[in-house]
């Protein structure tokens, strides 16, 4: 079921209304039905292997509980580990994995037949497999206790919101709060208003931006041998808004719902393109996957509490894995392996950056200096997105080659503005919509307050206007009915 | 203290979802579209002062291209006013016959049955969603509405109907549509051209009632049980049909129609029986089929059937009146001229048949 779909808009007020009525000590059972009922409505056959992660992950939890030995805790340990990750190699990795052999054996001259795993990849299988993951070595590490209640702990890892694509949240975090549910009221009339402006914002960033812009990015990646630079630097940026809008949007719906159920998820996005380094572009971006990545691979590898050289090791080894937990594919390895490099070179010159600003004297606490970090990050973040769109490291390469060719480059823009935007009111709607994410991108960053909290202190009259005029922007300016196919979160693929 | 807060909010959250609703509504008539141009004629409808017709013909494409309103003003002094769309379908009827009674109380109610002689009914069109349309999107959002569309739409895709602005949302906006209401020149009338001719040759003479499918009796019987609560006087309506061989299946139903229709003690004018006293010319007075009429035969229809309702029933000629003054008297001379522009292109399309047919 997809959050941008009808089935959603009935399903959510049925599932809310029942849990507010509901008595406190069965709510997380009728959450839990309807978590697995949300991700049946897609695979009911895959619903398996989620029941499968979790009953391992659970009873690993337990054993380590229970377990003296440090040895043996290790060993539960690993044994849940590698069915964990079995799985998902098997569903995201196993065709990949035959593809690498099969090239190497042709490498080395041999000749074998094709072989293809006919399977689909599972929906959220790279989310919610890392978040029982994160919780059973949070139990191995002594962090938290191991959950006794299966159903509990079921919830813990299919909890609806969140299943598909994230936030990956942390076990002491959510498990606490549904641990809670049971002893007091966590909903309230605030957090149901702030939770259902956020999902609102949360649509309009995936209907109105995301899916706008799409057939955009589409247009230039599927032809962009046939265009010149301006073109491919619209794509790329459209691209880098695209990301940013579907993946703020699904994770802004699912902290919302979550909200307005009384329950709080960890913030995902930070606006991130408003970042002076590609470390603060880190901090700010999907920080629950991130954050995961540093607590649980990371740090364990060293971290920076080592060697300079074992430092940059250890960041170039958890962002390769971090590419290829994205997708199966060379180019998102090479997304990672980029983002590893840059920050590997922005630790290794970070020293001669400063000692440059020194002796230029430059004012760093000017806009004008603000705007330059920003933009070069944007920069070098939208570089690096071009690997991640592009069908294949070479055709990624090609595309930022076509980039020189710059005779032509505006009559080039003419006619691809020309043919692409056949309906003026297309062009009017991206472009508002953008100032619109610009201005509410400033205020989180300035307010530091998030979309929800800053509308909550407003005045009656400014938050009637301004949530009637946002509701209306997505049922009016959405990309969605006749026309359209109600396009999937791009993050759903991981 | 509590309490008075607790209030406050619930008001507040009313007000926010009245004013949703409004906006929502009003955003709808203004972005739904005008499939085959015969939204205007609903809206026309609407836009209508209110108690101001005398009659009201409620019907098809056969209706809307064969009662002029305007020539029966000019005729006989009454208003009436055509709420037909495009293939109107027998379920459909009944929610019109409720939606009409909300504005206006006509002397007399016209019923067409030319929906039953075609047999139109929703699942015959289920891949056309425009034949849906037009059934549902000329109507003011209500509860008929919202039953209409429970009744003839598939559960699964039924959102995008009872909420159509999430289907128009991408139209160009059209604020003459505002409140579902724009005032229509024609009063419900549609010109269709010349697009088949008959010989006279061809007619049926001997008529047998058919046994029409089990949808169409349902059907009519809903209706009719619908029409006892009706308070006024109703009268049913059968085209001046060109029956030929082809079609006679369609005149044995049109028969059976007939027959239940009087069994319940309703008035049935058979117009198809005085064809030949109306001066309907076969060669040239048809449109689409044996069942539309162009211009010519329009104007025909409509004295014929003025004639009838205003010499059978209590009708009040308006003719004089400085309250009709605006909406008709005034906005007849506007009426002449395209009807003049209409009569002159089917003379000219009529002369060239018979040109033809004299070569």
């Amino acid at each position: 079921m997809l959050f941008n779909s009808y089935q959603f808009l009935i399903f959510l007020p049925i599932v809310l209304l029942i849990y507010y009525i509901l008595p406190r000590k069965i709510k997380y059972i009728w959450l839990l039905i309807t978590s697995y009922y949300f991700y049946m409505c897609w695979n009911p056959e895959y619903s398996l292997l989620l029941l499968a992660s979790t009953v391992v992950t659970y009873l690993g939890g337990l054993s380590i509980e229970k377990e003296i030995s440090i040895k043996w805790k290790k060993i539960i340990l690993a044994i849940v580990l590698i069915v964990n990750f079995g799985i998902l190699f098997v569903f995201k990795y196993g065709n990949f994995a035959i593809h690498i052999v099969e090239r190497l054996i042709h490498a080395l001259g041999f000749t074998i037949k094709p072989v293809t795993l006919d399977i689909l990849l599972p929906v959220g299988i790279s989310f919610y497999i890392f978040q029982a993951i994160g919780y059973l070595i949070d139990v191995y590490r002594g962090k938290i206790k191991a959950e006794h209640n299966f159903a509990k702990y079921a919830l813990f890892v299919s909890f609806f919101p969140q299943l598909v694509a994230g936030p990956i949240e942390r076990s002491g975090h959510l498990l606490s709060q549904i641990e809670e549910l049971g002893e007091k009221r966590l909903w309230s009339y605030e957090k149901i208003l702030k939770g259902f402006v956020l999902a609102t914002w949360g649509f309009f960033l995936k209907v109105v931006i995301a899916d706008r812009i799409s057939p955009l990015v589409d247009a230039v990646f599927e032809t962009y041998t046939e265009h010149k630079l301006v073109v491919l630097c619209i794509g790329a940026v459209a691209f880098s808004i695209q990301i940013y809008c579907d993946f703020f949007g699904y994770s802004a719906i699912a902290i919302g719902v979550s909200k307005m159920m009384g329950i709080e998820l960890m913030e995902n996005f930070d606006t991130p393109y408003f970042s002076m380094s590609i470390k603060e572009f880190w901090n700010r971006w999907h920080i629950s996957l991130s954050s995961w990545f540093r607590d649980y691979l990371y740090i364990p590898l060293g971290g920076n509490r080592c060697s300079k050289w074992k430092n940059y090791r250890n960041l170039l080894i958890t962002f390769l894995l971090s590419g290829l937990w994205h997708g199966a594919a060379f180019h998102y390895v090479a997304w990672g392996m980029i983002h590893g490099i840059y920050l590997v070179l922005e630790k290794m010159f970070a020293g001669i950056g400063e000692k440059c600003v020194k002796l230029f004297n430059v004012n760093t606490k000017c806009a004008s200096w603000r705007l330059f970090r920003y933009s070069t990050t944007f920069g070098l973040v939208t570089v690096a997105w071009i690997f991640f769109r592009a069908e294949s490291i070479h055709d990624a390469i090609a595309y930022i080659w076509q980039m020189h060719y710059v005779a032509g480059a505006y009559s080039d823009l003419q006619s691809f503005l020309n043919e692409f935007f056949v309906i003026t009111k297309d062009k009017l709607i991206i472009v508002i919509s953008l100032q619109l994410l610009f201005i509410v991108d400033i205020l989180r960053r300035t307010t530091k307050m998030t979309v929800d909290e800053f509308w909550y202190e407003q005045n009656y009259v400014f938050k009637m206007l301004s949530l009637i005029l946002l509701l209306f922007l997505i049922i009016l300016w959405g990309a969605y009915g006749g026309g359209y196919d109600a396009a999937q979160f791009i993050y759903f693929q991981f | 203290m509590k309490l008075l807060k607790y209030g406050l909010e619930f008001i507040k959250i009313v007000i926010f979802i009245l004013a949703f609703c409004v906006i929502f509504v009003q955003l709808t008539y203004l972005y739904r579209g005008d499939i085959g141009n015969v939204r205007r004629n609903m809206c026309g409808f609407y836009a209508e002062e209110e108690d101001s017709l005398d009659v009201v013909i409620l019907g098809t494409s056969t209706t809307f291209s064969s009662y002029m309103p305007f020539e029966a003003w000019n005729e006989y002094g009454y208003t009436s006013y055509n709420m037909c769309t495009n293939v109107l379908f027998m379920e459909t009827m009944k929610y019109y016959v409720r939606e009409l009674q909300k504005t206006q109380h006509p002397k007399v109610l016209v019923i067409d049955i030319s929906p039953f002689i075609y047999g139109h009914r929703a699942d015959m069109f289920r891949e056309d969603s425009s034949k849906l349309r037009y059934n549902t999107d000329g109507m003011s959002v209500s509860l008929n509405r919202f039953a209409l569309v429970n009744e003839i739409i598939p559960k699964g895709e039924s959102a995008e109907y009872y909420f159509d602005l999430l289907f128009y949302h991408n139209n160009e906006p059209d604020v003459s549509f505002m409140y579902n209401k724009k005032f229509n020149q024609r009063k419900g009338y549609a010109n269709l051209p010349i697009q088949v001719t008959f010989d006279e040759s061809q007619y049926i003479d001997s008529i047998i009632v058919a046994d029409p499918e089990e949808c169409v009796k349902q059907e009519l019987l809903e209706l009719l049980e619908e029409l006892k609560s009706y308070d006024g006087d109703i009268l049913f309506i059968e085209q001046p049909a060109f029956y030929t061989e082809e079609t006679r299946y369609q005149a044995g139903c049109a028969l059976y129609v007939q027959k239940t229709i009087q069994s319940y003690g309703y008035n049935f004018l058979n117009m198809a029986e005085y064809r030949e006293e109306m001066e309907i010319d076969p060669r040239v007075d048809y449109s689409l089929d044996y069942l539309h009429f162009n211009a010519n035969s329009a104007q025909k229809i409509t004295h014929f059937l003025g004639n009838y309702l205003v010499t059978n029933y209590d009708i009040p000629d308006h003719r004089g009146d400085l309250k009709y003054d605006e909406q008709w008297t005034n906005e007849y001379l506007t009426w002449t001229n395209m009807l003049n522009e209409h009569i002159w292109e089917t003379n000219t399309q009529a002369e060239q048949i018979l040109m033809a047919e004299t070569n």
